[in-house]
């Protein structure tokens, strides 16, 4: 075809798309009626094809360069975003997302066998074995050492002892207060252990042993501090007040590392298909896996003011214990129970 | 400027203007600016409410400069064609690779690793990342698989090509038809094949094959390029002019491959 009768010909179809770009640009797709959707898919598939023949044939590069800025916000109008689908979010979440945890629960259990590493180093490290003088220095330490410095001077408290720190006046806003304080810090926690999984993994493994580290050295103060003064329950406090939140709190902060671990492999794993593909695949998995951690961590953040930091007063040693044990058999119900057969992408689009 | 190149489902090769680390630090200024503007209109708020319920109040601010931050970005690229205030301000927005826009998990991803790339303080990780790849991808774009492009809102006017030319091009055209059609239909079709598949040569083959195609037409047709023309460029205009005289003796038309 001639340049001039190309350029003559198609000029005001051009002109046309333009115009339909410029109003769907501004008001969305929708703005247009029904003839003009079918006008501006056809125009747009002329004008791809124009592009090719311009890309082919015409040396002027202002023509293809037109053609092409078309051709882009054409494209990115008609493959745009997706609807927003509240409802399918909820329903891969109650159906969707256990099936991804079980898909990648080999990474959950390396990043809970990090977490563990680090919790019996943390607590070999800590607790004093022999009662010399020389084993207890050396414990604490190591305690003084390991942990961060703010909370190098924690000392241990018995149920029902007063709170040193002065939390008074504890109403229903305290509770409102400090459970969305944990919620907001433990979900930063999760989503840092799962963008840490872009170091090639490495920072994500840190964090899991670190994290374990944490809980392996509090728990040896307080069991050295119960050791010390038999006639107090140091440790129990302890337990009771770290299981009943824990019990779903860990398991979110591993998800979280398994999240991370999942990414990592994307970066290292050698496939048939190119790294970037990879990455960009087990990104999207990652982030679904991820994804469920968040109404995890909002259960937990209830539980952990609630439950697990209310004096004694209210909720006795045991019925904290059974709470925990509630959660953790309805967590395990709903990650290995829930979703067999379905497709676990379901409805994925609106993820 | 990089361009980024995409192919539509009809195959159509496309491509956008990768958006620089110039574009994209200013767009980061803007958006901080907005979001700590959030945040201060979130203290001034919950300045009345701390005065009876303090923990309610400090509660809710930490909420509110933890959902601004990270909801700003999320939302935005997400809801708004991967546009956030300041990268709509530079004509800039986040797609993804393969060259559609953003979905909610490309999003999520993205600013999720941003964690990472603002590391160790002032997006110092993000900045070296995306300094050391052609498409100035950080960290983040990296997981997401997404990219920064620029995108034209206005595009420019079409110079006429062939209108615009004079006379004497016309009478140099006419000149070339004349010439080309003494061609045998093999040697139109390996032109005109080489201009098809140009695309596919490494960069050395090309120049060598075009070169010797333009001496070869110099030598036969008694046709030269003009003064500065490259003989790519030469050999391309004698192709857009064989390829007027539409099939009328080949067979199938070549088809880009």
């Amino acid at each position: 075809m001639d340049l001039s009768t190309f350029l003559h010909e198609r000029r005001p179809a051009w002109r046309r798309l333009e115009e339909l770009l410029e109003r769907a640009e501004s008001s969305g797709l929708p703005c247009l009626n029904e003839d003009e959707v079918v006008e501006f898919g056809n125009l747009y598939r002329r004008t791809a094809s124009d592009l090719n023949q311009a890309q082919t044939f015409v040396s002027g590069d202002t023509t293809v360069r037109f053609l092409n800025d078309l051709v882009a916000r054409a494209y990115l109008l008609i493959y745009g975003k997706t609807k927003i689908d509240l409802r399918g979010m909820v329903m891969f979440l109650v159906w969707g997302w256990p099936a991804v945890f079980r898909r990648y629960l080999p990474h959950f259990l390396l990043a809970g066998a990090l977490f563990t590493f680090g919790a019996a180093f943390g607590f070999l490290a800590c607790f004093p074995w022999l009662k010399d003088k020389a084993s207890v220095e050396a414990a604490h330490n190591a305690q003084s050492f390991l942990l961060p410095t703010g909370m190098s001077t924690i000392q241990p408290r018995e149920e029902g002892e007063k709170d040193p720190t002065g939390e008074e006046g504890r109403g229903s806003d305290y509770y409102a207060a400090f459970s969305l304080f944990l919620f907001t810090h433990n979900v930063t926690v999760t989503l840092f252990a799962f963008a840490l999984g872009i170091t090639f993994g490495v920072g994500t493994v840190w964090f899991m042993f670190e994290n374990g580290l944490m809980l392996g050295v509090l728990a040896a103060i307080f069991l050295e501090a119960e050791m010390k003064d038999r006639g107090h329950h140091y440790f129990l406090t302890f337990v009771t007040g770290i299981v009943p939140h824990g019990v779903l709190e860990i398991p979110a902060c591993l998800i979280g590392g398994a999240a991370g671990l999942l990414l990592a492999q994307g970066m290292i794993r050698a496939r048939p298909w190119p790294r970037r593909q990879e990455l960009a695949r087990l990104g999207k998995e990652a982030f679904l896996l991820v994804s469920g951690a968040i109404p995890l961590l909002l259960v937990a953040g209830l539980l952990e003011a609630g439950v697990a930091r209310a004096p004694d007063q209210f909720f006795p040693s045991m019925v904290k214990l059974t709470v925990a044990c509630v959660f953790g058999v309805l967590f395990l119900i709903y990650t290995l129970l829930l979703g067999w057969g379905k497709n676990p992408y379901y409805r994925r689009d609106g993820t | 400027m990089i361009l980024h190149q995409v192919l539509t489902t009809e195959k159509v090769p496309f491509s956008y203007r990768v958006a620089g680390l110039g574009s994209r630090t200013l767009a980061w200024l803007i958006d901080m600016g907005v979001v700590i503007f959030l945040w201060i209109m979130g203290d001034l708020f919950s300045r009345p409410l701390a005065l009876g319920r303090e923990a309610l109040a400090d509660a809710l601010l930490l909420s509110w400069i933890f959902a601004a931050y990270w909801g700003y970005f999320l939302l935005f690229e997400w809801l708004w064609n991967g546009q956030t205030l300041g990268k709509r301000a530079l004509g800039i927005r986040v797609i993804q690779w393969k060259g559609t826009s953003l979905t909610f998990s490309h999003s999520a991803v993205r600013n999720i690793v941003r964690f990472v790339d603002s590391l160790p303080g002032l997006y110092a990780v993000g900045f070296i990342v995306a300094a050391c790849n052609r498409e100035n991808r950080r960290l983040g774009d990296f997981a997401a698989d997404t990219l920064v492009v620029h995108v034209e809102q206005r595009a420019r006017p079409i110079r006429a090509l062939i209108e615009a030319r004079g006379e004497a091009d016309r009478a140099r055209l006419s000149l070339w038809r004349q010439r080309l059609a003494s061609l045998e239909r093999e040697q139109k079709q390996t032109v005109l094949d080489l201009c098809l598949r140009r695309d596919q040569l490494r960069v050395a083959e090309r120049t060598r094959l075009f070169r010797s195609a333009a001496r070869y037409f110099e030598s036969r047709l008694e046709l030269a390029p003009d003064e500065y023309e490259s003989d790519e460029k030469f050999v391309l205009q004698l192709a857009a002019v064989l390829s007027e005289q539409g099939p009328q003796d080949d067979g199938p038309r070549p088809k880009r491959t």
